[in-house]
Order: structure tokens, then C-alpha cells, then sequence
């Protein structure tokens, strides 16, 4: 892949897709606890008080033509409600998410169909997002038939077989039912269904976290393929690192529902300059047993802090071993630290 | 060796399952030997679609039969038979084992929890059919197992229902739920593909203290060849329905033996590495409408010969002391004369 082609595009051309300031809230009942002089009643049922759960909260980034950008960080930071945000299946409570010019959050559910066609997403929850009562063939080929991506049955059944080959499913499971697959099997079904209708741009939510190293493998030369052959554009949201680091482009790391640091991979696995980004790619794995079981284990220390009850200031200072008072008051913002790295701490690493 | 005289906690000789479907029958699991000590930590590896899965939730009873249909020779857990006379499964005593003295992490968080009812419902449900104990009691117990998994404020995010969590969180869900009653054989299937490297740092480190400390046995079925090289003593690697290779993970890693495991290690992206296109195992998985009479990586195998067409290649001892076994007959030829 070549990554240093598509870095220096990045800086002239426009953007594909843009995200301004998303903001995806849920509404949460939460149980408030009644204090010791409060009635017997209220203790026995005690009050419910809505709160806003901050899910994604202010997270901005420009995508370019055929880059592949990831989104890493904790789980539960908030990275597949971005990508849900993005594609207007949660909607924004604030901020904007424009596809080649056109804002999507404003567009009404039919207007949006149309634009599904551009973008589609792989679902990180693979059996959930899979009709059981379709066979496999059905479930796949839907969305071509939607979008009328080909001319005509026949081209659409030879895309289909074509495209399951492609991810290693055969051609003999086209009857069956989802349920009568593996877990690596049912996650390759979701990836055939996003890239049937040949969009341009691709939101895969851990796409290759339940496949074997080798399919895995053949899953993301796949990927690379589409990008360089016909421009495809990806958000590849993994946990996996060193997959991220064959794979992308670019990194953004998230923590608590926002944006903590973005570069250009290499960079980022040159120097980490948020703490919390050292921390993560402290901590991978190597398949190694000799390495592995001297190895000691970073594990962060301190409270994960809730997205009920994000901390003050600097999402990250409770488990931040640089934390200072400042940190515990005042909230950093993204800022350009050093070229194209961007990172939001007021201590980073230089 | 030590290790060798420590009770045997699961015995399993030749687990078939089969399934029926219109296309035919699916020879899921072919006939798998293997035994399970306690306090051990067993990985299980393998390609997608090699009955990793399948073969574990066989032996707990969780298939649906029909379309599955299962049958072993032996299958003992702590001594005790789990089979009926004609050699199927004993579902009244399963069912007083699971989610007690065995629990299970399901590989697909979203099928095992129930959407309709809240965490709480069903960590309360599951522990207080097993165990006389009080709701304030088990409500405490549920808590404590969710901070243990890092879920943050979880006093009041049990109440949440499984949508409400990201995929990350209900797998860790589902692994508080399993521990619920402090098993003996734990039966982890992918427990952390969903989690980033921290967080299952903090579970792998989680799993190893309930090893070390409550001597729970484990079985981790993954594919990360990282988490098995840093939590497992021995691995079982399996292709096609069947185990082609086990020893201890040092073994298993320095010695690789099966030509299957052999392009499994190969195929790894590593962060030490700058490569174009990563290495695959060409060709696809084994056909499993019909039994082979012959070694199920044949067609795939960079090393084939004529004598691995004749019969299912015998697993066998590569080195005794290692515990190391492999089926495959480049090792037969040079072992078995
Ligand atoms: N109900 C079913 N009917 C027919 N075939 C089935 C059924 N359930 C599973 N299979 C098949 O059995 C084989 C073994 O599946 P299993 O789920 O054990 O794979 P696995 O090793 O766990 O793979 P993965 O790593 O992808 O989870 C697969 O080829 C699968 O398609
Ligand atoms: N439908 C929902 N209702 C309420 N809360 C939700 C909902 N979906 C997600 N959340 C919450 O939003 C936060 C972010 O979830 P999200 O699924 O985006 O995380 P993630 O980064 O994808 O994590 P993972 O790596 O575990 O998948 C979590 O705290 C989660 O509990
Ligand atoms: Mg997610
Ligand atoms: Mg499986």
C-alpha cells in the first residue's frame, strides 16, 4: 500500500466526507438515590431523573479520497455510535456529517436512502445485524438490489457469487440461514453485504475481529485491493493494532466519546504524544510465547470513568500518570502539536 | 511431570456432531479426543468454521438436536459420565452443571443475552437458580462482577438492556455472567475479540487470577495467536472438525509441526513488520457434507504426498515430554516406523 501517496493528497484535495463537532447523546433514566430523611415512599420507589449519556461528544475529522482511517481506543469510548452517527442510524444531537458537499443530517429518511448507496457499514455485531429469515444469498445481494447497482439478475448472481468467493464463503452456503454459520462466517456475510453495492466509501466496525489469521489476512489484502484498484475510501474502527498499523492510512484515537489524537500511522507508532495512546500501544499483544509470559503487562491504572459522569476537565486525568491540576479543571481541545498531529493534552509528550 | 498427576477435569473421546440440512449432512466435529486437567488453561485455535465452537457447545448440550446430532465415546467431567447408555448426551445432568460448576462466554454476545430483559434480570436469574441466596445478595455479587470486567457505575448500568452497551461492554457482560458462581471449567469462546488491547489486558489478567486463585480451569477458544502465547499452557489447534496438532504453547510455537499451523503462524500481521500483502493459506476449507477418508488439509498442503490420501493421518506423538501431538503423516513416516 502506498501510504505516503495518499498522505501528501490528503493536505490539497477535498475531503469526501467531513464530521464537524458530532454530538450523539442518549436519554437515560437514573435511579436517584434517595437520602436518609427522605420518605418511606421515595425510598421504596425511588425518583427516576433523565440524564443525557454522552456517547460521542464533539468529535470532528475530514476523510479523504482513498484513505483509510482508523478509529481506535477503549471500548465503550464511543466509536461505533460515531460511525452509526455518520451514517445517520443514531441521529446527531449536534454537528454535522457532509458526504461529498451534502449534509446528511438534515436529510429527510428518503433523501438519506440515496445516499446509503455512497456509504455503507460493516456492523461490528455480526449476527444481530443479519435477518434471520433471509437465506444467506438474499441477505447479501439486498442492497444491490435496493440501489439497482447491476443490469440485471444475472450480473447481480454472478456479483454475488463473485463477491462471496472474495471472502472466502462458498458458493454451496447461498441457500442456507444465518444461523447455520460460524462466527468468523457470519462476519464475512456482513462484509459481502457492504461491498456488493459498490460504495465509495466503507464504515467497518471491527470487521475481522472474530476471523482466523489467515482469512483475517485475506479479508484486509482484500480491502487494500479495493482501495488501490478502485479508490475505495475506508473508517476502519479495530482493536487490533498491528492490523491498524498494516492497514490504514491515518489514526484517530478516541477516549470518552471524543477525539484524543490523530496522525498519520506511522507517526503515531513512532511517537505517541497523548498518554493515553502510549498506554494503548504499550499493551498489544505479540504472538510469542517466550516474549509474551516475561512480558509485563501495562494495565491502566485508576477509575474508567463513566460517560454518565464524565470527569471534569481532561476526560483522561483520572488514570493519567502527568495528570496536574490543570488537567482536572480545564478540558484540552485537538491542536496541531507537530505536522498533521494533532493531540489534545496540555502535557504531551514531545 | 507435576502437572500430570492433577485430576483430570473434562474427558472427551471421540465427539462427533452432525448436522441435517437440505443441502445435506454438515460433519461439523469428526471424532476429537482430548482431556482437560485442572487448573489448566487450554487454548483452542483454529481456522473460522473448524468446529471450535461447535464441538464446545456439543458437549455442554446447548445444540438445538435436530438438525444437531451428537455422539462420543466418552465425555466425563471430574470422573462423572454425561452420557446416556446409548452414548448421547445426559441432558438432565448438563443442565444442572451449566452456568454452575461449568459456564460458558458465548462468541456472540447478542444471541446468548436476552434484548428484551435487563442485565440485571438476567445475572439475577442465572445465579439464583443455582444458588439459594438473597436478591440483595446477588445483586451485590452481579456488581461485583461487573466492576471486576471494568464496567464503570455499574450499580446503575445493570439496569441497562444489552443494546444499550457497546459490543465490548456485553461481551464483558456475558463474562461477569459466567463467573457469577465461580465455575470449575470456565469455557471461554473468543471472550475478547471485541475489546482493545487495555481492556483485555485487564480480562486476560482477570482470567489468570481466577486460575490462580479459585484453580478454575479454562478452556480460551480464540484466534488471536497473541492472547493464547501469553494465557495458555497448552493449545489445541483444529481444521476441519478435527484437532491436527496439541502440546504445550512453548512447544506448539517453537516446534510447529502440522503444515496447517505452520501457515496459521505465517499469516499474523505483526507490529515489527512492514509488509505489502500479508501471507494466506491458499484454497478454502474442507467440504463438510461428506466424512474424508483421507488428511482434511490435503488440498491446501504445500507438503502433500501420495501417502496422505491413504486414511486420516493418526495423531500422534511428536515428542512425548511435550505432550506434543500431531496428525499429519510427514511425522508418521519419520515416527511411526
Ligand atoms: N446449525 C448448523 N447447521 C449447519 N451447519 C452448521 C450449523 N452450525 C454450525 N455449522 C457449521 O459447522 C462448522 C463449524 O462451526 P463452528 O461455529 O464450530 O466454527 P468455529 O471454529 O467456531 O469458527 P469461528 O472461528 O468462525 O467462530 C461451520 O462450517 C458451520 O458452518
Ligand atoms: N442505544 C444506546 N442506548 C444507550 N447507551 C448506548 C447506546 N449505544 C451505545 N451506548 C453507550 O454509548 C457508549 C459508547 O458506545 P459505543 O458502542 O459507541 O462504544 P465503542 O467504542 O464502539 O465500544 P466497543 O469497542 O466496546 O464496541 C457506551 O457507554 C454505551 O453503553
Ligand atoms: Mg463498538
Ligand atoms: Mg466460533
Amino acid at each position: 500500500m502506498d501510504k505516503t501517496a495518499t498522505e501528501n493528497t490528503s493536505s490539497q484535495a477535498k475531503p469526501i466526507l467531513q464530521v464537524k463537532d458530532l454530538k450523539v447523546y442518549f436519554e437515560m433514566n437514573k435511579t436517584v438515590k434517595p437520602d436518609e430523611s427522605a420518605s418511606f415512599f421515595s425510598k421504596v420507589f425511588p425518583k427516576k431523573e433523565k440524564v443525557y449519556l454522552k456517547a460521542v461528544d464533539g468529535v470532528s475529522f475530514d476523510l479523504y479520497k482513498g484513505e483509510i482511517l482508523a478509529l481506535v481506543g477503549e471500548s465503550g469510548c464511543g466509536k461505533s455510535t460515531t460511525a452509526r452517527g455518520i451514517l445517520q442510524l443514531h441521529r446527531p444531537r449536534e454537528g454535522q456529517v457532509i458526504l461529498e458537499g451534502q449534509e446528511l443530517t438534515t436529510l429527510s429518511p428518503r433523501e438519506l436512502k440515496k445516499c446509503r448507496q455512497k456509504i455503507q457499514m460493516v456492523f461490528q455485531d455480526p449476527y444481530a445485524s443479519l435477518n434471520p429469515r433471509m437465506t444467506v444469498g438474499d441477505v447479501i445481494a439486498e442492497p444491490a438490489k435496493v440501489f439497482r447497482t447491476y443490469k440485471n439478475r444475472s450480473d447481480l448472481q454472478t456479483a454475488l457469487i463473485d463477491t462471496m468467493k472474495k471472502v472466502g464463503l462458498e458458493k454451496k452456503f447461498i441457500h442456507r440461514y444465518p444461523h447455520a454459520f460460524s462466527g468468523g462466517q457470519r462476519q464475512r456475510i456482513g462484509i459481502a453485504r457492504a461491498l456488493i453495492s459498490q460504495p465509495e466509501i466503507i464504515v467497518a466496525d471491527e470487521p475481522v475481529s472474530a476471523l482466523d489469521v489467515s482469512i483475517q489476512a485475506q479479508v484486509l489484502n482484500l480491502f487494500s485491493d479495493l482501495q488501490k484498484d478502485l479508490g475505495l475510501t475506508y473508517v476502519f474502527i479495530a482493536h487490533d493494532l498491528s492490523v491498524v498499523k498494516h492497514m490504514c492510512t491515518r489514526v484517530a484515537v478516541m477516549y470518552l466519546g471524543r477525539i484524543v489524537e490523530v496522525a498519520p500511522t506511522k507517526k503515531i507508532f513512532e511517537k505517541q504524544r497523548h498518554p493515553y495512546t502510549q498506554a494503548l500501544i504499550s499493551a498489544v499483544n505479540v504472538p510469542d510465547p517466550v516474549i509474551e509470559k516475561k512480558r509485563e503487562r501495562i494495565v491502566l491504572q485508576g477509575e474508567i470513568p463513566s460517560p454518565l459522569n464524565p470527569p471534569h476537565g481532561c476526560p483522561f486525568h483520572t488514570r493519567c500518570s502527568k495528570a496536574q491540576d490543570r488537567c482536572r479543571q480545564e478540558r484540552p481541545y485537538l491542536e496541531e502539536k507537530a505536522e498533521n498531529h494533532q493531540v489534545a493534552c496540555f502535557f504531551p509528550n514531545d | 511431570m507435576e502437572t500430570n498427576k492433577k485430576k483430570i477435569v473434562l474427558e472427551v473421546e471421540e465427539l462427533y456432531t452432525k448436522f441435517t440440512t437440505d443441502e445435506g449432512v454438515v460433519h461439523a466435529v469428526n471424532g476429537i479426543s482430548y482431556s482437560i486437567r485442572e487448573g489448566e488453561i487450554v487454548g483452542i485455535v483454529g481456522e473460522s468454521g473448524s468446529g471450535k465452537s461447535v464441538s464446545n457447545l456439543a458437549l455442554l448440550g446447548l445444540l438445538a438436536t435436530p438438525p444437531a446430532k451428537i455422539y462420543a465415546k466418552k465425555l466425563e467431567f471430574l470422573g462423572e459420565s454425561l452420557l446416556t447408555k446409548e452414548g448421547f448426551l445426559d441432558q438432565k445432568k448438563l443442565r444442572k452443571l451449566r452456568g454452575n460448576k461449568i459456564s460458558m462466554i458465548f462468541q456472540d454476545p447478542m444471541t446468548s443475552l436476552n434484548p428484551f430483559l435487563s442485565i440485571r434480570t438476567q445475572m439475577l436469574e442465572a445465579v439464583m437458580f443455582h444458588r439459594k441466596i438473597s436478591k440483595e445478595k446477588a445483586m451485590d455479587l452481579a456488581v461485583e462482577k461487573l466492576t471486576l470486567v471494568g464496567i464503570a457505575d455499574a450499580r446503575e448500568r445493570i439496569n441497562y438492556y444489552p443494546h444499550e452497551f457497546s459490543g465490548g461492554m456485553r461481551q464483558r457482560v456475558m463474562i461477569a455472567m459466567a463467573l457469577m458462581c465461580d465455575p470449575l471449567l470456565l469455557i471461554a469462546d473468543e471472550p475478547t475479540t471485541a475489546l482493545d488491547v487495555t481492556i483485555q489486558a485487564q480480562i486476560i489478567e482477570l482470567l489468570q487470577e481466577i486460575n490462580e486463585k479459585l484453580q478454575t480451569t479454562i478452556i480460551f477458544i480464540t484466534h488471536d495467536l497473541g492472547v493464547i502465547a501469553g494465557i495458555s499452557e497448552r493449545i489445541m489447534v483444529m481444521y476441519g472438525g478435527s484437532i491436527v496438532e496439541s502440546g504445550q504453547t512453548e512447544d506448539i510455537f517453537a516446534h510447529t509441526s502440522h503444515p496447517y499451523t505452520k501457515g496459521l503462524l505465517a499469516s499474523i500481521p505483526k507490529l515489527d513488520e512492514d509488509k505489502d500483502r500479508l501471507n494466506t493459506i491458499e484454497g478454502s476449507p474442507p467440504f463438510l457434507l461428506k466424512t474424508l477418508d483421507f488428511c482434511p488439509f490435503y488440498d491446501r498442503c504445500e507438503q502433500r504426498m501420495d501417502s496422505c490420501l491413504e486414511g486420516i493421518p493418526p495423531y500422534i506423538f511428536t515428542n512425548v515430554e511435550n505432550e506434543h501431538k500431531v496428525a499429519c503423516r510427514l511425522f508418521d513416516e519419520q515416527n511411526g516406523k
